[in-house]
């Protein structure tokens, strides 16, 4: 069965403009719910980052000066986004819901192999900045010159945060270097 | 280190290999029509997801944690609700952002119960009673299943009072306000035996059902069967047999997909859940069937077993124990337990079992145990009589009622649902 892509789903003031943000919806909201599960934990709170970056695209289209370019700005803007749910929750002392770790996310994550789940385990328990870092390279695939980009610092950040998020991990899930 | 980072992409693609395309919301610009001009005036957050800091929050949340469940947030006005705003189902996936949901907003919009008189259509989050739905003159509901969308259901009914054996079949609609529509017969919806059990697939297209036959075995063997009903093409596709030493089942459930099934039923003195693929031949089910679960039934108080296959149909959830009851799931490729994901004392009753959807909650109800009591006799009043030191007692049952808990897959949290029916309820009673 073929999955269905996500709709765009309401028909709001602007149609060329909710038509433009549509497709880019289309083509990107999977992609970038994934990589929100990755760095936030459970999917709710994923598509909640996805959604408000996509109205952030929407709000802002008509002062976007190259339109082609929506996609990185868009996944800049999930990241962000991210950071304001884990921020939130750190502050949080009263929590109404429990929040899952990709590792444990729904029934899949009953069938991760332990592999698997020690990795993601393991990568859970880093810092931010090195977990966006691996998200980034290792699940968006991006050089490590767009994922400068994303997040704002230099290349070389990205490589020495990247380079300490290895050893780490290594070291918790006992891989030789 | 190559290896390292070849098992991080691994475990991330494995990660995210849950988020299903299908499952996720579609855009919602009309949140931003809320507040236009405004930069984030209009977070369209799930509800339940922003923290509320209020004195009465932070008292059910204190009782919440000493109870060890997550109470939702059932009332008050959350981001992503918009007062005034009719719930537009039509343009939301169904496990999308309810505004009434709290911290349940990825739980199916409606739940529909047989309370043995009618079906109720009750809004999940909230407990209220959206519509309500009457069998036909002559019949009463026995089981009612639901599909991935929270808009069509099916039921199967029988004769009330049972004059004679018959099984219907039928399917109805939910409104946008959860009326439900009139009830429409399916196409093989009228057939002799009496129904026990009744599944859908994720769209709707394949429906299976149970019955068991009132007369004695056929020549076969069989004392009844499951079939699975092809609505498109309009006929029976498949029919399997139960034979006399299996007992027929309670409990059918069916991948989303509609290529596995999933039922309890007897083999000598076990409870066996089982999975049977749906494109097996007809005949007898034990022949085509693999068993997953298995549940020694070597005493009259052994908790009924009830299973449930997951929407993916890789896993099936089982309630099973004796001494104490305990919700787990297995793979149903291995039949190996992969995580024990509740437990309950073993004098409660935990019956119907339904599988969300979307895949992230397991519905079940559970009823504690009963309780008896005992008051002196009053002439005339009907109750068991009991001699108590030569004088006569009235003895009393108390049952209590059946609660409805969402067990998340993920964590095992559970969550009271905020309706309940006063006595324990029967297969097939509940749907999402």
């Amino acid at each position: 069965m073929t999955p269905s892509i996500p709709q765009a789903a309401a028909g709001p003031q602007d149609p060329a403009r909710a038509e433009a943000v549509g497709d880019l919806y289309r083509r990107h909201a999977v992609g970038l719910v994934r990589l929100a599960l990755l760095l936030v934990g459970d999917q709710p709170s994923a598509e909640d980052v996805v959604q408000e970056a996509f109205l952030g695209v929407y709000r802002n289209w008509p002062t976007l000066n190259d339109h082609g370019r929506a996609g990185g700005y868009l996944r800049t803007a999930v990241v962000n986004g991210c950071r304001d749910v884990l921020r939130a929750r750190k502050r949080a002392w009263l929590r109404p819901v429990r929040h899952d770790p990709p590792v444990w996310s729904a029934e899949a994550a009953a069938m991760a192999s332990e592999d698997r789940r020690a990795v993601l385990a393991a990568m859970a328990g880093l810092p931010r900045r090195q977990r966006e870092v691996l998200v980034l390279r290792y699940y968006a695939e991006l050089a490590d010159a767009e994922i400068a980009s994303v997040l704002g610092v230099s290349r070389g950040t990205v490589v020495s945060t990247a380079s300490r998020a290895l050893g780490v991990l290594a070291r918790r899930v006992k891989e030789e270097l | 280190m190559i290896r390292l980072e070849e098992r991080l992409r691994e475990a991330c693609r494995e990660a995210v290999g849950t988020v299903r395309p299908e499952a996720i919301r579609g855009l919602d610009l009309e949140a931003d029509r809320q507040a236009p001009g405004t930069e984030r005036a209009v977070r369209p957050r799930r509800p339940g997801r922003v923290l509320t800091a209020t004195a009465a929050a932070a008292a059910v949340a204190v009782i919440a944690v000493g109870a060890g469940v997550v109470v939702p947030r059932l009332s008050g006005r959350a981001p992503g609700h918009h007062p005034g705003r009719a719930p537009d189902h039509t343009v939301r996936p169904r496990h999308a952002s309810s505004p009434a949901a709290g911290g349940l907003a990825a739980l199916p919009t409606y739940t529909v119960l047989n309370n043995g008189s009618g079906l109720e259509v009750i809004v999940t989050a909230t407990g209220r009673v959206a519509g309500r739905l009457g069998a036909p003159t002559g019949q009463a509901f026995v089981a009612v299943a639901g599909t991935a969308s929270d808009r069509t259901f099916f039921v199967a009914a029988d004769l009330n009072p049972q004059t004679s054996c018959q099984a219907f079949f039928y399917r109805f609609s939910l409104g946008a306000d959860g009326q439900p529509s009139a009830l429409t017969p399916l196409p093989a919806g009228h057939l002799p035996g009496l129904p026990t059990a009744l599944a859908a697939n994720a769209t709707g297209s394949l429906v299976a059902y149970s019955v068991v036959g009132c007369a004695n075995a056929g020549p076969d063997g069989s004392i009844g069967h499951i079939s699975l009903l092809d609505l498109a093409a309009g006929r029976i596709a498949r029919q399997w047999s139960y034979t006399g030493g299996e007992d027929y089942t309670t409990d059918l459930s069916m991948s989303a997909d509609g290529r596995l099934l999933g039922y309890t039923n007897y083999l000598n003195d076990w409870q066996v859940g089982r999975v049977l693929p749906a494109r097996a031949p007809s005949g007898p089910d034990q022949r085509y069937s693999a068993i997953v679960v298995r549940q020694p039934n070597i005493t009259a108080f052994a908790q009924q077993s009830v299973t449930a296959l997951s929407p993916s149909g890789r896993l099936i959830y089982a309630v099973t124990g004796t001494r104490a009851l305990v919700l787990a799931a297995y793979d149903t490729a291995s039949g190996q337990q992969v995580t024990m994901l509740h437990r309950w004392p073993a004098e409660t009753q935990a019956g119907p079992l339904v599988a969300d959807p979307a895949g992230r909650y397991v519905l079940v109800s559970v009823t504690g145990p009963g309780r008896r009591s005992i008051s002196p006799y009053v002439k005339g009043r009907r109750c068991i009589t009991l001699p108590v030191h030569g004088t006569l007692e009235c003895l009393h049952f108390t049952v209590p009622p059946t609660l409805f808990l969402a067990i998340n897959v993920a964590t095992g949290a559970a969550t009271t649902l905020p309706f309940r029916v006063s006595a324990r309820v029967g297969w097939g009673a509940v749907a999402w």
